[in-house]
């Protein structure tokens, strides 16, 4: 986006509870909860600000793939549901794979921008347990290019996908580094998980966490390159947040203290028919990142914190390197050291699932 | 094709649908799958065919639902390795569509019969009826009869010596035992007894199919009860035993708690003797008894408390879907959770005094922990020598009851059973989950 025209920001972020296999309530032999029961939670968690919900403009849904996970496709009309003085109001869904969520902010702030809109609802969310993963690695190969990759991919398509990505890596820079570096993205995001008892790992009490990040891949069990740590577990969950111009923070009588101002939103869409040119190299990325900050007018010197989408441990790695951070080939040791920039440190977002991962990822500036 | 993989195209299951034929029907339908999917890339083509038979239709009906659930989990868990296979074929996309293909695929090499006349072209056949001799004998006679093409056969039979089965069945030289634990879908275990004068050939191919369904074979002489059952059925006897000398100071019900707890807890094992004896069913250990007693020398095969239990009406055995029914003990969950008195006709708690068992010795972990020792070897040898040293009702039950279970397996070594305690250890630990076989090296305490 170019610099944007007015001053955005954001607040009343909430998320449900992730849940999914990790957690001590988690019983897949027993019905779960739906999706609409997920949706009215984050919506009145968002209005327990106080916001008059009559001052909401427009309300923006994403999930991926939800018509083929629960039948449910025409989610904009879940948003009336959710808020009910958004009736009549324009509804929008929008899906984008793992970038769901963060798209949904994205087509948020365009209504701000274009000023269709002073105060935006935005929420996103999943459900992925109501199928056994070997079914939902179908859905989610949706993902990629389906009609030329699915065919030839591995069983548990995306894993396969990034276990490339990871041994490119291995053969480029080293194996044993490599693993240690990844392995420590795992335990440090499991303890941070620990501390957040939404979290899908919060329950998750193994002792050696590092150990078991590093044992080594087995191809006979999984996929060539990547162990079961190096993944995101499937969840279930929802989020939610408002999108605020100024007069938008003037009406809903927000103090400028207590939300945070979006600086920059950058969106940036590769050709899907295309295969990367370095699995190494998370390219789509370092252009955002790049376009991201040029809109913001900062460099990454100046960031307090960073939340990265860590879909697999080797994506977390990669995108250290695609936003500056280290070189490439020493993302990893930036990794295994827990990461320092100034004024603040690495926060590693254990992974969550996909979608609603993009709104969730801004709560922790809220303090959630 | 090799000569196993020719056999394999046309092969019978005769009791299909009782408890052992369904898991043996399962295995080999998959292995018959594995083996037409590599040598044709297709399923179901025709060249491969299993005919599933049992005299009971609903049993037949539950069978093909078995199959398909099983089939599908099966294809699940293999989902990678069935993509390999069919890498090739682009109608085959996703995870679903191939594991669909699978389970069609695989559905379509059995045919499911009520009458014996459908294995009329078999070359293996595997027996799982009844544990009767005559019925099974009749069985083989009416085979021979329809079948011109002298297949062979392979007998579930857990105690009926091979080589009276084949003599009356008029199969000499073509019937080998192949003995199967519960379930045998899971269970790695088999017991292979051959009779004397088996073709080499049989025997080689008899081994070579145990492998590729994945089995380990332990070799058992042709002598009633072989070794599972007979090491089995003898500590049966001897707890049976116990109970009517303890029942003498204290109450049946209590004296069978007692023994089940030291058996399960003390001894270390993932269920107590009675308990076993539910699992089984307590008429086929009564029949398996029956068996022994008529082929074996001695005279101790016999069990009056067992025999009233049954009269009684406790029966033991399982559902179709595993559930364990009610037998000596009444179940929760698959634990213990009352005892029938034989007076009332009830069930009533479970009452053991736990003065009798505690302190546990400092070492003790239960079953399912103990197997997750990194040294298991020195912590039962630990455990046992702690155990031997105390002094409590249930220590010195324990103890005594272990060493008789060391001096049967001797007994079924030295009475040529087993070729080797080695070997009895290896029935003991795979076909009933023990810990530890006799061969432990602080054995007998």
């Amino acid at each position: 986006m170019k610099k944007f025209r007015k001053k955005l920001y954001a607040a009343g972020g909430f998320t449900t509870t992730f849940m999914g296999s990790g957690r001590k309530e988690f019983d897949p032999s027993k019905p779960q909860r739906t999706f609409d029961s997920y949706l009215k939670e984050t919506a009145e968690g968002t209005l327990s600000t106080g916001i008059d919900p009559n001052l909401i403009d427009i309300g923006v849904i994403g999930s991926f793939m939800s018509p083929r996970f629960i039948n449910q496709a025409n989610l904009p009309g879940f948003l009336p549901m959710m808020i009910p003085s958004l009736r009549y109001r324009p509804c929008y869904a929008v899906e984008g794979a793992c970038g769901t969520g963060g798209r949904a902010i994205g087509v948020g702030a365009l209504a701000l921008l274009a000023d269709q809109a002073e105060i935006a609802f935005i929420s996103a969310f999943e459900i992925q347990n109501c199928v056994k993963a070997v079914y939902g690695a179908d859905i989610l190969a949706g993902a990629g290019y389906y009609a030329k990759e699915r065919k030839h991919g591995h069983s548990f398509f995306f894993p396969g996908v990034f276990s490339d990505r990871a041994g490119a890596y291995y053969q480029k820079y080293g194996f044993e580094r490599a693993r240690k570096g990844m392995a420590k993205w795992y335990e440090q995001s499991v303890l941070n998980a620990r501390k957040n008892p939404k979290a899908q790992e919060y329950h998750n009490a193994i002792q050696d966490l590092f150990e078991k990040g590093q044992l080594p891949p087995d191809p006979k069990k999984f996929v060539p390159h990547l162990t079961g740590t190096d993944c995101s577990r499937v969840s279930d969950g929802a989020a939610s947040i408002l999108l605020l111009t100024e007069e938008g923070l003037r009406k809903g009588n927000f103090k400028k203290e207590d939300v945070i101002e979006i600086v920059a939103i950058a969106e940036v869409q590769e050709d899907i028919s295309l295969l990367p040119e370095d699995l190494t190299v998370l390219s789509t990325t370092e252009r955002a990142v790049k376009e991201a900050f040029e809109t913001a007018g900062i460099s990454k010197e100046d960031l307090g914190w960073l939340e990265i989408h860590d879909c697999f441990s080797i994506t977390a790695v990669l995108a250290i390197e695609a936003i500056g951070f280290a070189s490439r080939g020493e993302g990893l040791i930036l990794s295994s050291k827990g990461g320092q920039v100034p004024q603040g440190s690495f926060r590693q977002t254990y992974p969550v699932g996909f979608v609603a991962l993009g709104i969730r990822q801004v709560l922790p500036a809220f303090g959630c | 094709m090799n000569e196993l993989d020719r056999n394999l195209t046309k092969v019978a299951v005769i009791g299909a649908g009782g408890k052992m034929g369904s898991g043996i029907s399962l295995l080999l339908l998959q292995e018959i799958s594995r083996v037409e999917l590599s040598k044709t890339g297709a399923l179901g083509t025709g060249v491969f065919l299993i005919h599933l038979i049992d005299q009971s239709e609903k049993s037949i009906n539950g069978l093909y639902q078995y199959l398909k659930g099983h089939l599908k989990k099966y294809a699940e868990q293999h989902i990678q390795e069935l993509r390999d296979y069919w890498k090739n074929n682009p109608l085959l996309i996703s995870n679903a569509d191939i594991i669909e293909a699978y389970v069609e695929g695989t559905m379509r090499i059995a045919r499911f019969s009520t009458t014996y006349a459908s294995a009329k072209e078999a070359s293996f056949i595997f027996e799982a009826i009844v544990e009767d001799i005559n019925a099974k004998a009749a069985l083989f006679h009416e085979m021979e009869a329809l079948n011109t093409h002298s297949p062979f056969y392979f007998t579930n039979t857990s105690s009926i010596p091979i080589h009276v089965l084949a003599e009356k069945g008029n199969i000499t030289g073509r019937l080998i035992g192949f003995h199967f634990y519960n379930p045998p879908a899971v269970q790695k275990l088999v017991e292979l007894i051959s009779p004397g004068h088996l073709p080499p050939d049989f025997l080689n191919l008899s081994e070579s199919l145990a492998h590729r369904l994945n089995k380990t074979i332990v070799h058992s002489k042709d002598i009633a009860g072989f070794i599972g059952n007979g090491h089995f059925i003898r500590e049966v006897l001897y707890a049976f035993k116990k109970v009517e000398e303890l029942s003498k100071e204290m109450a049946l019900e209590s004296a069978i708690s007692f023994y089940d707890q030291v058996t399960r807890d003390l001894l270390l094992r993932p269920m107590g003797i009675f308990q076993l004896v539910d699992y089984v069913g307590l008429e086929v250990v009564k029949h398996i008894i029956s068996v022994m007693k008529e082929f074996l020398p001695d005279n101790q095969f016999s069990a009056p408390l067992l025999n009233k239990f049954i009269e009684k009406g406790a029966k033991g055995g399982q559902l179709f879907d595993g559930t364990q029914k009610k037998g000596i003990f009444s179940y929760i969950q698959g634990r213990p959770e009352s005892i029938f008195v034989l007076e009332s006709l009830n069930y009533s708690p479970i009452n053991v005094d736990k003065k009798w068992f505690e302190p546990y010795p400092s070492s003790w972990k239960n079953w399912k922990s103990m197997q997750r020792e990194k040294d298991l070897h020195n912590s039962l040898k630990t455990y046992f020598l702690e155990l031997k040293s105390q002094n409590t009702k249930g220590s010195v039950a324990a103890v005594d009851f272990l060493n008789h279970s060391v001096a049967i397996s001797k007994n079924l070594v030295e009475d040529g059973v087993a070729s080797s305690l080695k070997d009895v250890s290896s029935v003991l630990k795979l076909g009933f989950f023990h810990l530890y076989g006799p061969d432990l090296e602080c054995l007998p305490l």
